[in-house]
Protein backbone atom coordinates (compact mmCIF):
# COMPACT_ATOMS: atom_id res chain seq x y z
CA UNK A 1 0.00 0.00 0.00
CA UNK A 2 1.63 3.13 -1.54
CA UNK A 3 1.03 6.11 1.06
CA UNK A 4 2.86 8.89 -0.70
CA UNK A 5 4.06 8.71 -4.28
CA UNK A 6 5.22 11.98 -4.92
CA UNK A 7 5.09 15.74 -2.88
CA UNK A 8 1.54 17.05 -1.25
CA UNK A 9 0.55 20.27 -2.60
CA UNK A 10 -2.04 20.62 0.48
CA UNK A 11 -0.33 20.85 4.00
CA UNK A 12 -2.79 18.57 5.64
CA UNK A 13 -0.23 17.29 8.24
CA UNK A 14 -0.57 20.87 9.63
CA UNK A 15 -4.55 20.76 10.68
CA UNK A 16 -5.31 20.22 13.87
CA UNK A 17 -7.90 17.14 12.26
CA UNK A 18 -4.62 15.45 11.39
CA UNK A 19 -3.69 15.50 15.31
CA UNK A 20 -6.79 13.95 16.43
CA UNK A 21 -8.05 11.39 13.55
CA UNK A 22 -5.57 8.96 14.37
CA UNK A 23 -6.51 9.65 17.78
CA UNK A 24 -10.33 8.73 17.20
CA UNK A 25 -9.04 6.23 15.24
CA UNK A 26 -6.49 4.78 17.57
CA UNK A 27 -9.14 4.48 19.75
CA UNK A 28 -12.14 3.16 17.37
CA UNK A 29 -10.06 0.11 16.54
CA UNK A 30 -9.52 -0.77 19.85
CA UNK A 31 -12.87 -0.79 21.28
CA UNK A 32 -13.36 -2.86 17.86
CA UNK A 33 -10.80 -4.93 18.18
CA UNK A 34 -12.20 -6.13 22.01
CA UNK A 35 -15.59 -6.21 20.81
CA UNK A 36 -14.42 -8.60 18.04
CA UNK A 37 -12.69 -10.95 20.67
CA UNK A 38 -15.13 -10.69 22.89
CA UNK A 39 -17.14 -11.81 20.18
CA UNK A 40 -14.84 -14.99 19.02
CA UNK A 41 -14.59 -15.84 22.64
CA UNK A 42 -18.42 -15.97 22.98
CA UNK A 43 -19.48 -17.57 19.95
CA UNK A 44 -16.43 -20.31 20.91
CA UNK A 45 -17.67 -20.57 24.47
CA UNK A 46 -21.36 -21.07 23.24
CA UNK A 47 -20.08 -23.61 20.82
CA UNK A 48 -17.82 -25.37 23.64
CA UNK A 49 -20.63 -25.45 25.73
CA UNK A 50 -23.43 -26.62 23.27
CA UNK A 51 -21.16 -29.37 22.14
CA UNK A 52 -20.90 -30.49 25.34
CA UNK A 53 -24.26 -30.77 26.31
CA UNK A 54 -25.69 -31.95 23.14
CA UNK A 55 -22.92 -34.69 23.66
CA UNK A 56 -24.74 -36.54 25.97
CA UNK A 57 -28.24 -36.98 27.16
CA UNK A 58 -30.23 -38.75 30.07
CA UNK A 59 -32.98 -40.98 31.11
CA UNK A 60 -34.02 -41.17 34.59
CA UNK A 61 -35.98 -44.72 35.65
CA UNK A 62 -38.04 -43.47 39.02
CA UNK A 63 -39.14 -46.50 41.02
CA UNK A 64 -42.28 -44.58 41.91
CA UNK A 65 -44.42 -47.35 40.71
CA UNK A 66 -42.70 -50.15 42.70
CA UNK A 67 -42.87 -48.14 46.26
CA UNK A 68 -44.75 -50.75 48.13
CA UNK A 69 -42.11 -53.99 46.86
CA UNK A 70 -39.45 -54.69 49.01
CA UNK A 71 -35.93 -52.99 48.06
CA UNK A 72 -35.09 -56.43 46.10
CA UNK A 73 -37.96 -56.78 44.32
CA UNK A 74 -38.02 -53.13 43.51
CA UNK A 75 -34.01 -53.56 42.31
CA UNK A 76 -35.15 -56.41 40.46
CA UNK A 77 -38.03 -54.96 38.66
CA UNK A 78 -35.97 -51.54 37.94
CA UNK A 79 -33.00 -53.75 36.50
CA UNK A 80 -35.28 -55.40 34.16
CA UNK A 81 -36.94 -52.03 32.74
CA UNK A 82 -33.41 -50.41 32.47
CA UNK A 83 -32.55 -53.61 30.61
CA UNK A 84 -35.68 -53.43 28.07
CA UNK A 85 -34.89 -49.76 27.60
CA UNK A 86 -30.88 -50.32 26.68
CA UNK A 87 -32.17 -53.02 24.60
CA UNK A 88 -34.53 -51.39 22.42
CA UNK A 89 -32.89 -47.92 22.63
CA UNK A 90 -29.22 -49.31 21.14
CA UNK A 91 -30.12 -50.26 17.95
CA UNK A 92 -31.82 -47.12 16.81
CA UNK A 93 -30.16 -44.96 14.36
CA UNK A 94 -27.69 -42.02 15.44
CA UNK A 95 -27.12 -43.32 19.20
CA UNK A 96 -23.43 -44.04 19.54
CA UNK A 97 -23.43 -45.26 23.20
CA UNK A 98 -26.05 -46.06 25.86
CA UNK A 99 -25.15 -47.67 29.09
CA UNK A 100 -26.29 -47.30 32.84
CA UNK A 101 -24.59 -45.31 35.07
CA UNK A 102 -23.19 -47.82 37.90
CA UNK A 103 -24.47 -48.46 41.25
CA UNK A 104 -20.91 -47.70 42.02
CA UNK A 105 -21.05 -44.35 40.39
CA UNK A 106 -24.21 -43.57 41.32
CA UNK A 107 -23.34 -43.63 45.07
CA UNK A 108 -20.19 -41.55 44.65
CA UNK A 109 -22.16 -39.07 43.15
CA UNK A 110 -24.72 -38.84 45.94
CA UNK A 111 -22.28 -39.44 48.67
CA UNK A 112 -21.87 -35.64 49.46
CA UNK A 113 -26.03 -35.59 50.07
CA UNK A 114 -26.61 -38.84 51.05
CA UNK A 115 -23.69 -40.23 53.47
CA UNK A 116 -22.02 -43.78 52.69
CA UNK A 117 -23.13 -46.00 50.12
CA UNK A 118 -25.03 -48.45 52.42
CA UNK A 119 -27.49 -46.09 52.95
CA UNK A 120 -27.54 -44.99 49.16
CA UNK A 121 -28.40 -48.90 48.37
CA UNK A 122 -31.86 -49.11 51.06
CA UNK A 123 -33.05 -45.66 49.02
CA UNK A 124 -35.25 -45.61 46.22
CA UNK A 125 -32.97 -43.91 44.39
CA UNK A 126 -33.61 -43.34 40.20
CA UNK A 127 -31.65 -45.69 37.81
CA UNK A 128 -29.77 -43.50 35.15
CA UNK A 129 -29.16 -44.30 31.71
CA UNK A 130 -26.98 -42.20 29.51
CA UNK A 131 -26.68 -41.74 25.96
CA UNK A 132 -24.24 -40.48 23.68
CA UNK A 133 -25.73 -39.07 20.00
CA UNK A 134 -24.62 -38.86 17.06
CA UNK A 135 -24.77 -35.57 15.09
CA UNK A 136 -28.60 -35.16 13.91
CA UNK A 137 -29.92 -37.43 15.91
CA UNK A 138 -33.51 -37.40 16.34
CA UNK A 139 -34.63 -36.70 19.99
CA UNK A 140 -38.46 -36.92 19.04
CA UNK A 141 -38.49 -40.60 18.30
CA UNK A 142 -36.19 -41.25 20.97
CA UNK A 143 -38.63 -39.88 23.13
CA UNK A 144 -41.52 -41.29 21.79
CA UNK A 145 -40.25 -44.68 21.84
CA UNK A 146 -39.30 -44.32 25.03
CA UNK A 147 -42.92 -43.22 25.85
CA UNK A 148 -43.85 -46.80 24.32
CA UNK A 149 -41.22 -48.66 26.49
CA UNK A 150 -41.41 -47.25 30.18
CA UNK A 151 -44.06 -44.34 30.35
CA UNK A 152 -42.34 -43.72 34.24
CA UNK A 153 -39.14 -43.49 32.39
CA UNK A 154 -37.87 -39.58 32.01
CA UNK A 155 -35.79 -38.19 28.88
CA UNK A 156 -33.66 -35.58 29.89
CA UNK A 157 -32.36 -34.11 26.89
CA UNK A 158 -31.28 -30.18 27.51
CA UNK A 159 -32.58 -28.94 24.64
CA UNK A 160 -34.71 -26.07 26.04
CA UNK A 161 -31.11 -25.37 27.96
CA UNK A 162 -29.16 -25.55 25.15
CA UNK A 163 -32.27 -23.32 23.54
CA UNK A 164 -31.97 -21.25 26.38
CA UNK A 165 -28.04 -20.49 26.14
CA UNK A 166 -28.56 -19.78 22.53
CA UNK A 167 -31.01 -17.45 22.61
CA UNK A 168 -29.14 -15.59 25.09
CA UNK A 169 -25.70 -16.00 23.13
CA UNK A 170 -27.41 -15.23 20.00
CA UNK A 171 -28.83 -11.81 21.73
CA UNK A 172 -25.15 -10.74 23.31
CA UNK A 173 -23.17 -11.56 19.84
CA UNK A 174 -26.05 -9.31 18.07
CA UNK A 175 -25.25 -6.68 20.04
CA UNK A 176 -21.77 -7.28 19.72
CA UNK A 177 -22.24 -7.64 16.19
CA UNK A 178 -24.05 -3.96 16.42
CA UNK A 179 -21.50 -1.92 18.46
CA UNK A 180 -18.77 -3.54 16.10
CA UNK A 181 -21.02 -2.02 13.20
CA UNK A 182 -21.43 1.33 15.12
CA UNK A 183 -18.06 1.74 16.24
CA UNK A 184 -16.66 0.82 12.13
CA UNK A 185 -19.21 3.31 11.39
CA UNK A 186 -18.32 6.06 13.86
CA UNK A 187 -14.66 5.53 12.63
CA UNK A 188 -15.79 6.04 8.76
CA UNK A 189 -17.88 9.62 10.38
CA UNK A 190 -14.67 10.99 12.10
CA UNK A 191 -12.52 10.14 8.49
CA UNK A 192 -15.39 12.46 6.60
CA UNK A 193 -15.75 15.21 9.13
CA UNK A 194 -11.81 15.06 9.28
CA UNK A 195 -12.03 15.22 5.35
CA UNK A 196 -14.25 18.02 5.27
CA UNK A 197 -12.21 20.17 8.19
CA UNK A 198 -9.09 19.87 6.18
CA UNK A 199 -11.24 20.62 3.02
CA UNK A 200 -12.60 23.79 4.63
CA UNK A 201 -9.13 24.73 6.20
CA UNK A 202 -7.49 24.69 2.64
CA UNK A 203 -10.32 26.06 0.78
CA UNK A 204 -8.29 28.22 -0.97
CA UNK A 205 -5.00 26.38 -1.97
CA UNK A 206 -7.71 23.71 -3.45
CA UNK A 207 -9.04 26.02 -5.22
CA UNK A 208 -5.58 27.12 -6.56
CA UNK A 209 -5.16 23.83 -7.62
CA UNK A 210 -8.62 23.78 -9.57
CA UNK A 211 -7.93 26.74 -11.24
CA UNK A 212 -4.44 26.05 -12.41
CA UNK A 213 -5.60 22.80 -13.87
CA UNK A 214 -5.67 20.36 -11.93
CA UNK A 215 -7.95 17.21 -12.05
CA UNK A 216 -10.40 16.78 -9.50
CA UNK A 217 -8.89 13.17 -9.05
CA UNK A 218 -6.00 14.62 -8.85
CA UNK A 219 -7.02 16.76 -5.50
CA UNK A 220 -9.04 14.29 -4.29
CA UNK A 221 -6.49 11.31 -4.44
CA UNK A 222 -4.46 14.28 -2.56
CA UNK A 223 -6.73 14.10 0.55
CA UNK A 224 -7.35 10.49 0.08
CA UNK A 225 -3.69 9.04 0.38
CA UNK A 226 -3.74 11.52 3.93
CA UNK A 227 -6.67 10.09 5.44
CA UNK A 228 -5.36 6.90 4.38
CA UNK A 229 -2.05 7.36 5.96
CA UNK A 230 -3.70 8.63 9.17
CA UNK A 231 -6.30 5.97 9.58
CA UNK A 232 -3.67 3.03 9.03
CA UNK A 233 -1.50 4.35 11.72
CA UNK A 234 -4.85 5.41 14.06
CA UNK A 235 -5.41 1.86 13.57
CA UNK A 236 -2.56 0.39 13.95
CA UNK A 237 -1.83 1.85 17.00
CA UNK A 238 -5.70 1.20 18.93
CA UNK A 239 -4.60 -3.16 17.62
CA UNK A 240 -1.40 -2.33 19.60
CA UNK A 241 -2.81 -1.15 22.76
CA UNK A 242 -6.22 -3.73 22.41
CA UNK A 243 -4.21 -6.76 21.42
CA UNK A 244 -1.46 -7.08 24.10
CA UNK A 245 -4.90 -6.04 26.49
CA UNK A 246 -6.43 -9.03 25.22
CA UNK A 247 -3.85 -11.46 25.16
CA UNK A 248 -2.97 -10.26 29.06
CA UNK A 249 -6.65 -10.88 30.10
CA UNK A 250 -6.59 -14.31 28.07
CA UNK A 251 -3.45 -15.33 30.12
CA UNK A 252 -4.66 -13.67 32.99
CA UNK A 253 -7.88 -16.04 32.71
CA UNK A 254 -6.33 -19.59 31.68
CA UNK A 255 -4.38 -19.02 35.07
CA UNK A 256 -8.03 -18.86 36.79
CA UNK A 257 -8.83 -21.46 35.24
CA UNK A 258 -11.35 -19.94 32.59
CA UNK A 259 -11.42 -21.77 29.03
CA UNK A 260 -9.82 -19.63 26.36
CA UNK A 261 -11.20 -20.43 22.97
CA UNK A 262 -8.40 -21.94 20.66
CA UNK A 263 -10.65 -20.19 18.30
CA UNK A 264 -8.53 -16.53 19.37
CA UNK A 265 -5.54 -17.92 18.52
CA UNK A 266 -6.40 -19.38 15.48
CA UNK A 267 -4.22 -17.85 12.31
CA UNK A 268 -8.01 -16.87 10.60
CA UNK A 269 -8.81 -14.62 13.60
CA UNK A 270 -5.56 -13.03 13.95
CA UNK A 271 -5.33 -12.58 10.47
CA UNK A 272 -8.41 -10.69 10.23
CA UNK A 273 -7.59 -8.76 13.53
CA UNK A 274 -4.14 -7.75 11.29
CA UNK A 275 -6.50 -6.99 8.15
CA UNK A 276 -8.23 -4.18 10.36
CA UNK A 277 -5.91 -1.48 10.09
CA UNK A 278 -5.28 -1.91 6.17
CA UNK A 279 -9.51 -2.13 5.81
CA UNK A 280 -10.15 0.83 7.77
CA UNK A 281 -7.27 2.56 5.80
CA UNK A 282 -8.96 1.50 2.67
CA UNK A 283 -11.76 2.43 3.75
CA UNK A 284 -10.38 6.13 4.68
CA UNK A 285 -9.14 6.24 1.36
CA UNK A 286 -12.35 5.45 -0.60
CA UNK A 287 -14.68 7.80 1.91
CA UNK A 288 -12.02 10.84 1.56
CA UNK A 289 -11.87 10.56 -1.75
CA UNK A 290 -15.52 10.13 -2.61
CA UNK A 291 -16.18 13.46 0.34
CA UNK A 292 -13.67 15.67 -2.07
CA UNK A 293 -14.88 14.67 -5.46
CA UNK A 294 -18.54 15.50 -3.94
CA UNK A 295 -17.73 19.05 -2.89
CA UNK A 296 -15.48 19.69 -5.99
CA UNK A 297 -18.12 18.51 -8.34
CA UNK A 298 -19.58 21.71 -7.15
CA UNK A 299 -17.07 23.85 -8.45
CA UNK A 300 -17.17 25.07 -11.58
CA UNK B 1 -6.42 37.62 -36.75
CA UNK B 2 -6.93 34.88 -34.24
CA UNK B 3 -9.62 34.84 -31.58
CA UNK B 4 -8.73 33.33 -28.15
CA UNK B 5 -11.29 35.13 -26.39
CA UNK B 6 -14.30 36.96 -27.42
CA UNK B 7 -17.47 37.98 -25.19
CA UNK B 8 -20.80 38.76 -27.13
CA UNK B 9 -23.31 40.81 -24.58
CA UNK B 10 -22.15 39.25 -21.98
CA UNK B 11 -24.12 40.39 -18.29
CA UNK B 12 -22.96 38.86 -14.73
CA UNK B 13 -25.30 39.59 -11.25
CA UNK B 14 -24.85 37.55 -8.43
CA UNK B 15 -28.36 35.82 -7.78
CA UNK B 16 -31.37 38.55 -7.63
CA UNK B 17 -28.52 41.40 -7.18
CA UNK B 18 -28.14 44.04 -10.10
CA UNK B 19 -25.65 43.55 -13.06
CA UNK B 20 -22.38 43.76 -11.96
CA UNK B 21 -21.24 43.62 -15.92
CA UNK B 22 -23.80 44.29 -18.38
CA UNK B 23 -23.32 44.08 -22.20
CA UNK B 24 -19.64 43.11 -22.50
CA UNK B 25 -18.34 42.74 -26.52
CA UNK B 26 -14.98 42.34 -26.92
CA UNK B 27 -12.31 40.21 -28.22
CA UNK B 28 -8.52 39.17 -27.13
CA UNK B 29 -6.66 38.24 -30.57
CA UNK B 30 -3.80 35.98 -30.42
CA UNK B 31 -0.77 37.97 -29.22
CA UNK B 32 -2.33 40.82 -28.45
CA UNK B 33 -1.61 43.49 -24.79
CA UNK B 34 -4.18 44.72 -23.50
CA UNK B 35 -4.66 46.89 -19.52
CA UNK B 36 -8.08 46.64 -17.98
CA UNK B 37 -8.58 49.71 -15.42
CA UNK B 38 -11.52 51.19 -13.40
CA UNK B 39 -11.75 51.93 -9.82
CA UNK B 40 -11.99 49.52 -6.83
CA UNK B 41 -15.72 47.59 -7.48
CA UNK B 42 -15.87 48.25 -10.74
CA UNK B 43 -16.05 44.80 -11.58
CA UNK B 44 -12.48 44.01 -12.77
CA UNK B 45 -11.71 41.24 -10.75
CA UNK B 46 -15.47 39.27 -12.03
CA UNK B 47 -14.55 39.79 -15.18
CA UNK B 48 -10.84 38.36 -14.62
CA UNK B 49 -12.79 35.08 -12.92
CA UNK B 50 -14.76 34.94 -16.20
CA UNK B 51 -11.92 34.49 -17.96
CA UNK B 52 -10.12 31.68 -15.93
CA UNK B 53 -13.31 29.96 -15.67
CA UNK B 54 -14.06 30.09 -11.93
CA UNK B 55 -17.25 31.83 -12.80
CA UNK B 56 -20.21 31.55 -15.54
CA UNK B 57 -21.63 34.79 -16.90
CA UNK B 58 -26.00 35.11 -16.42
CA UNK B 59 -26.08 36.23 -19.99
CA UNK B 60 -24.56 36.34 -23.28
CA UNK B 61 -21.87 34.23 -24.78
CA UNK B 62 -18.06 33.79 -23.84
CA UNK B 63 -15.86 32.25 -26.33
CA UNK B 64 -12.29 30.72 -25.35
CA UNK B 65 -9.80 28.82 -27.54
CA UNK B 66 -12.83 28.52 -29.99
CA UNK B 67 -15.53 26.93 -27.85
CA UNK B 68 -18.63 27.72 -26.38
CA UNK B 69 -17.76 28.28 -22.63
CA UNK B 70 -21.45 26.73 -21.11
CA UNK B 71 -20.68 24.05 -23.77
CA UNK B 72 -17.35 22.57 -22.73
CA UNK B 73 -17.64 19.22 -20.77
CA UNK B 74 -16.34 19.60 -17.15
CA UNK B 75 -13.87 17.04 -17.44
CA UNK B 76 -12.09 19.18 -20.44
CA UNK B 77 -12.05 22.05 -18.33
CA UNK B 78 -8.47 21.33 -16.74
CA UNK B 79 -7.14 21.18 -19.74
CA UNK B 80 -8.40 24.54 -21.33
CA UNK B 81 -7.56 25.93 -17.82
CA UNK B 82 -3.59 24.90 -18.34
CA UNK B 83 -3.96 26.79 -21.40
CA UNK B 84 -4.30 30.34 -18.86
CA UNK B 85 -2.26 31.12 -17.02
CA UNK B 86 -2.99 33.78 -13.71
CA UNK B 87 -1.18 36.04 -11.92
CA UNK B 88 -3.81 36.70 -8.67
CA UNK B 89 -4.50 40.07 -6.63
CA UNK B 90 -3.25 38.05 -3.53
CA UNK B 91 -0.54 35.91 -5.23
CA UNK B 92 -2.19 32.91 -3.67
CA UNK B 93 1.17 31.12 -3.14
CA UNK B 94 1.54 27.92 -1.20
CA UNK B 95 3.39 28.80 2.33
CA UNK B 96 4.49 25.38 3.02
CA UNK B 97 6.11 24.98 -0.85
CA UNK B 98 9.48 26.25 -1.70
CA UNK B 99 9.58 29.19 -4.35
CA UNK B 100 10.78 26.02 -6.97
CA UNK B 101 7.40 23.58 -5.89
CA UNK B 102 5.09 26.93 -5.83
CA UNK B 103 6.34 27.73 -9.06
CA UNK B 104 6.65 23.69 -10.48
CA UNK B 105 3.05 23.56 -9.36
CA UNK B 106 1.19 23.74 -12.87
CA UNK B 107 3.93 21.41 -14.61
CA UNK B 108 3.36 18.92 -12.11
CA UNK B 109 -0.39 18.68 -11.99
CA UNK B 110 -0.13 18.21 -15.43
CA UNK B 111 1.98 15.43 -14.60
CA UNK B 112 5.35 16.45 -16.35
CA UNK B 113 8.69 14.65 -15.55
CA UNK B 114 10.47 15.44 -13.17
CA UNK B 115 13.53 16.21 -15.16
CA UNK B 116 11.65 18.30 -17.42
CA UNK B 117 10.55 20.35 -14.14
CA UNK B 118 13.41 20.57 -12.45
CA UNK B 119 15.12 22.33 -15.99
CA UNK B 120 12.43 24.78 -16.32
CA UNK B 121 11.93 25.95 -13.32
CA UNK B 122 15.53 27.12 -12.51
CA UNK B 123 15.50 28.63 -15.68
CA UNK B 124 12.52 30.92 -15.25
CA UNK B 125 13.52 31.25 -11.75
CA UNK B 126 16.85 32.49 -12.77
CA UNK B 127 15.05 34.69 -15.92
CA UNK B 128 12.91 36.35 -12.89
CA UNK B 129 16.08 37.22 -11.02
CA UNK B 130 14.97 34.71 -8.13
CA UNK B 131 17.89 31.65 -9.15
CA UNK B 132 19.05 32.41 -5.37
CA UNK B 133 15.32 31.53 -3.63
CA UNK B 134 15.14 28.49 -5.23
CA UNK B 135 14.22 26.99 -1.60
CA UNK B 136 13.11 29.49 -0.04
CA UNK B 137 9.14 29.72 1.76
CA UNK B 138 7.18 32.47 0.73
CA UNK B 139 7.17 33.79 3.91
CA UNK B 140 10.81 34.58 3.43
CA UNK B 141 10.24 36.35 0.23
CA UNK B 142 9.57 40.07 -0.07
CA UNK B 143 6.44 41.58 -1.37
CA UNK B 144 8.32 41.59 -4.86
CA UNK B 145 9.79 38.48 -5.30
CA UNK B 146 6.05 36.88 -3.69
CA UNK B 147 4.98 38.69 -7.02
CA UNK B 148 7.70 37.20 -9.41
CA UNK B 149 7.03 34.21 -8.11
CA UNK B 150 3.30 34.26 -8.62
CA UNK B 151 4.65 35.51 -11.93
CA UNK B 152 6.72 32.48 -12.75
CA UNK B 153 4.24 30.51 -11.27
CA UNK B 154 1.50 31.99 -14.26
CA UNK B 155 4.08 31.65 -17.24
CA UNK B 156 5.52 28.10 -16.70
CA UNK B 157 3.02 26.30 -18.54
CA UNK B 158 3.75 28.63 -21.40
CA UNK B 159 0.05 30.06 -21.35
CA UNK B 160 -2.13 30.96 -24.47
CA UNK B 161 -3.70 33.94 -22.31
CA UNK B 162 -1.90 35.43 -19.67
CA UNK B 163 -4.31 37.13 -17.15
CA UNK B 164 -3.03 39.17 -14.55
CA UNK B 165 -4.48 40.84 -11.50
CA UNK B 166 -3.67 43.73 -10.22
CA UNK B 167 0.23 42.72 -10.72
CA UNK B 168 1.36 45.59 -9.12
CA UNK B 169 -0.72 46.37 -6.82
CA UNK B 170 2.15 45.82 -3.62
CA UNK B 171 5.40 46.95 -5.69
CA UNK B 172 7.06 50.40 -5.90
CA UNK B 173 6.91 51.81 -9.47
CA UNK B 174 10.61 50.52 -10.57
CA UNK B 175 9.66 46.86 -10.04
CA UNK B 176 6.38 47.41 -11.43
CA UNK B 177 8.06 48.73 -14.56
CA UNK B 178 10.56 45.42 -14.44
CA UNK B 179 7.30 43.46 -13.95
CA UNK B 180 5.58 44.92 -16.86
CA UNK B 181 8.59 44.74 -19.29
CA UNK B 182 8.66 41.37 -18.35
CA UNK B 183 5.03 40.68 -19.97
CA UNK B 184 5.79 42.59 -22.74
CA UNK B 185 8.69 39.59 -22.98
CA UNK B 186 6.12 37.07 -22.72
CA UNK B 187 3.73 39.30 -24.66
CA UNK B 188 6.22 38.98 -27.66
CA UNK B 189 6.76 35.54 -27.76
CA UNK B 190 2.67 35.16 -28.79
CA UNK B 191 1.25 34.72 -25.01
CA UNK B 192 -1.83 37.28 -25.55
CA UNK B 193 -2.04 39.22 -22.15
CA UNK B 194 -4.44 41.07 -19.86
CA UNK B 195 -3.55 43.16 -16.73
CA UNK B 196 -6.20 44.59 -14.70
CA UNK B 197 -4.80 47.32 -12.60
CA UNK B 198 -6.08 50.49 -11.37
CA UNK B 199 -2.85 52.30 -11.88
CA UNK B 200 -4.06 54.22 -14.93
CA UNK B 201 -0.40 56.52 -14.69
CA UNK B 202 1.35 53.46 -14.80
CA UNK B 203 -0.69 52.07 -17.72
CA UNK B 204 0.33 55.55 -20.06
CA UNK B 205 4.15 54.67 -20.37
CA UNK B 206 3.16 51.58 -22.37
CA UNK B 207 1.53 51.82 -25.80
CA UNK B 208 -1.17 48.83 -25.45
CA UNK B 209 -5.03 48.67 -25.91
CA UNK B 210 -6.63 50.29 -22.59
CA UNK B 211 -10.18 49.39 -21.54
CA UNK B 212 -12.09 51.30 -18.66
CA UNK B 213 -14.61 49.03 -16.91
CA UNK B 214 -16.83 51.83 -15.47
CA UNK B 215 -21.11 51.75 -14.75
CA UNK B 216 -20.84 47.87 -15.27
CA UNK B 217 -19.73 48.23 -18.87
CA UNK B 218 -16.14 48.82 -21.02
CA UNK B 219 -15.21 51.65 -22.82
CA UNK B 220 -12.20 51.52 -25.28
CA UNK B 221 -10.20 54.48 -23.67
CA UNK B 222 -6.52 53.53 -25.73
CA UNK B 223 -7.32 56.87 -27.56
CA UNK B 224 -8.58 59.04 -25.05
CA UNK B 225 -5.44 57.92 -22.65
Amino acid sequence: MAFRSHPSHLPLEADSSSRFLPSIVALMVALLTFSMVGLAVLHDSVGQWSSQIEGSLSIQVPPTELANRSPEEREQALQKTVDTIIDELAPMPGIARIEELSPETMAALLEPWLGPDEVVSELPIPRIIEITPETGFNYDALETKLGLIAPEAVLDDHRIWIERIADVAFSVELALSLLIAVLFGATMLSIIFATKSGFSIHHRIIELLHLIGAQDDYIARQFGRHSQRLAFFGALLGLLIALPISVMIGWLGMRAGWPVPSLVFSPLFIALLVAIPFVVAFVAYLTATRTVLRVLRQML
Amino acid sequence: MTEVVSFRNVGVRYESGPEILRDLNFSLHRGSFHFLTGASGAGKSTLMRLLYLALRQTRGEINIFGRDNVRIPREELPEIRRRIGVVFQDFRLINHLSTFENVALPLRVAGVEDLQIRKNVTELLEWVGLGDHINAKPSRLSGGQQQRVAIARAVIGRPALLLADEPTGNVDDRIAMRLLYLFEELNKLGTTVLIATHNRQLVRRFGHTQWLLEGATLHDVTQSS
